[in-house]
């Protein structure tokens, strides 16, 4: 379904710029042939079958939209992965999704990982397998002859994989279809009037949810263009904005808050129509700020692996760092008490949503789908209400997941490797608030005395990729414990 | 105190500013690789780096701060020392 979709895009723009990546231009033809080569090499080298799954370990660069194009195309499922993980982290992921090939910048990235028993070297596709300009075939580029045998993927397959963390000590994977991706990109693009002259700044990885859906899928399924970054620097984002004329920027209050410190007054970004902050809360303070330095409103948006974008805030912006806008045209959000009962505008309780971009269930889970999905609902774990005009307040989280920079953190994944280290006897992980009212990462340990600081972020860092590694490390003589005997983390 | 001395020292403090470390300055050596003391993610990168730019009025490109000449203090003073000295001579 997406693979035909892409193919109407390309046929209707095939001149439009659809990635910009430094002083490189592609247009939606070139990277239509990109993708054609690269579902010849899927389908007649590695005989990739429908419902394989294919991990990606890759920044955001034209190869990872070629590859989940191509991979969409052939029926497969893109199973894109944080770059800084572990090789003991892709293994977790390896045999939870079932993956049977690897899509990275080398094989040295994923050199210790056993896939169903095969060598690295057939299942690891590295990016020259996916460059490589072809120059079109005259008018019939458009043309597919050899690749019509391909049948049309149904709506209803599994096309993508997310991971998301909860605080179970492992993280979750997410299943999304064609259907649930083209229901959150036409919902989102519908909301904000998305056309092929917008321009998006790229810059939350694509591997996030939020990074894939809105910074890659809605923009190439829009006929707009995206602009590459694969890191973020802040000065050469404030540049790439002015030089490339982007017109839509998602982001984290994080990334915000650094444009603004490093901005100076009045610096405008002139083709910029509107910014979207997700992933914790945007401070008003910052929010006041950032519309000072650059003449436009970040909104904040709010939504989850699971679901896809649920509501953003259009209109007039309160002054409300909970506020995240009315659920989006097909989305239905409620409120429940700890019983289940739902409540009405202004009482708080768990959020609730349904959507047609949702997920049905985690891979895997059984008895976590058992009580994550109710009645076509899915709980998300949020606390907060519906106001009296249908806008979303977020207040917090029920369970103890951080929020590190917008990157959800699951602390007992962190403990449960801190205590496997022989000189730890306790632990707790929690989130602290910086100076920015974002949280970083703070472990609490009661330690053998020759237990090392040095030694502790070592050990984690061999079993944790490095933004789950604790930018704090507090060694107690015991642990803070309430009246009742239960640790108290601070 | 030397000038390389009193550069040190001003990284130190910085680093545990900008980051928020629980550390004493004395529990930083000049030689002790930052990613030993905490977890040196691509957001603690961009929060040291801004507030290095800004103390000495110089830029950084993050992409430095992870290659191993500039991991710890002795390696990241050089550097800036550097920079410094170009930065005082284009002027």
């Amino acid at each position: 379904m997406i693979g035909r979709l892409f193919d109407r895009i390309v046929c209707e723009n095939p001149e439009q710029i659809a990635i910009i990546d430094g002083e490189k231009r592609m247009t939606y033809q070139q990277l239509y042939l990109q993708q054609q080569k690269f579902v010849r090499y899927l389908t007649d080298e590695l005989k990739i079958r429908k419902n394989e799954r294919i991990a990606v370990l890759l920044p955001n660069c034209i190869e990872f939209i070629v590859g989940f194009f191509a991979t969409a195309k052939v029926g497969a499922v893109f199973v894109p992965l944080n770059t800084s993980l572990t090789q003991r982290e892709l293994q977790y992921y390896v045999e939870k999704c079932g993956i049977t090939a690897v899509i990275a910048n080398s094989h040295r990235d994923c050199q210790s990982i056993d896939i169903s028993g095969k060598t690295l070297e057939d299942r690891v596709v590295t990016v020259d397998k996916l460059t490589g300009a072809e120059q079109p075939e005259s008018d019939s580029f458009y043309q597919t002859k050899d690749l019509d045998n391909l049948q049309v993927t149904g709506a209803d397959t599994e096309c993508l994989f997310l991971s998301t963390s909860g605080s179970t000590g492992r993280p979750k994977i997410v299943p999304r279809t064609h259907a649930n991706l083209i229901a959150g990109a036409n919902n989102v693009a519908a909301a904000l009037a998305i056309s092929k002259e917008d321009r998006f700044l790229s810059v939350v990885p694509f591997y996030h949810a939020n990074g894939f859906s809105n910074c890659m899928f809605l923009p190439m399924m829009s006929g707009a263009a995206v602009v590459l970054m694969r890191e973020f620097s802040a000065r050469k984002m404030l540049r790439m904005m002015r030089e490339e004329n982007v017109t839509i920027l998602f982001g984290s209050p994080f990334i915000f808050s650094i444009m603004t410190e490093i901005a100076g007054e009045g610096y405008g970004l002139s083709s910029m129509r509107t910014c979207f902050s997700s992933g914790a809360p945007m401070p008003d303070e910052l929010r006041r700020t950032f519309f000072r330095k650059f003449g436009v409103k970040v909104r904040q948006l709010y939504g989850s692996s699971e679901t896809g974008t649920v509501s953003i805030q259009l209109g007039d912006v309160p002054e409300d760092e909970g506020a995240v806008g009315r659920p989006l045209k097909t989305v239905d959000a409620k409120i429940v008490s700890g019983d289940g009962k739902e409540l009405p505008a202004c009482e708080m309780g768990e959020i609730l949503i349904k959507s047609p971009a949702m997920t049905k269930g985690y891979i895997d889970e059984p008895g976590l789908n058992k009580t994550a999905f109710h009645n076509g609902y899915f709980r998300t774990g949020d606390l907060g209400m519906l106001d009296a005009h249908g806008s979303l307040h977020i207040a917090g989280r029920k369970d103890r997941v951080i929020n590190a920079g917008g990157v959800k953190v699951d602390p007992v994944e962190i403990e449960k490797v801190l205590l496997s280290f022989h000189k730890v006897k306790e632990a707790i992980v929690v989130g602290i608030k910086n100076r920015r009212g974002m949280q970083i990462i703070k472990a609490v340990l009661v330690a053998q005395p020759d237990c090392k600081l040095s030694e502790v972020i070592g050990y984690c860092r061999g079993r944790l990729a490095e933004y789950k590694i604790p930018r704090i490390v507090d060694f107690r003589d015991e642990m803070p414990r309430d009246l009742m005997g239960k640790v108290v983390p601070r | 105190m030397t000038a390389g001395e009193s550069l040190k020292n001003r990284i130190r403090r910085i680093l545990i500013d900008s980051l928020e470390l629980k550390l004493k300055e004395n529990e930083i050596r000049d030689s002790t690789n930052f990613d030993d003391l905490f977890g040196l993610d691509s957001i603690a990168v961009v929060e040291f780096v801004i507030a290095l730019e800004k103390e000495f009025e110089i830029t950084i490109e993050s992409e430095r701060l992870t290659s191993s000449s500039l991991k710890n203090l002795d390696g990241l003073s050089a550097y800036i020392e550097k920079v410094i000295v170009i930065k005082n001579r284009d002027k």
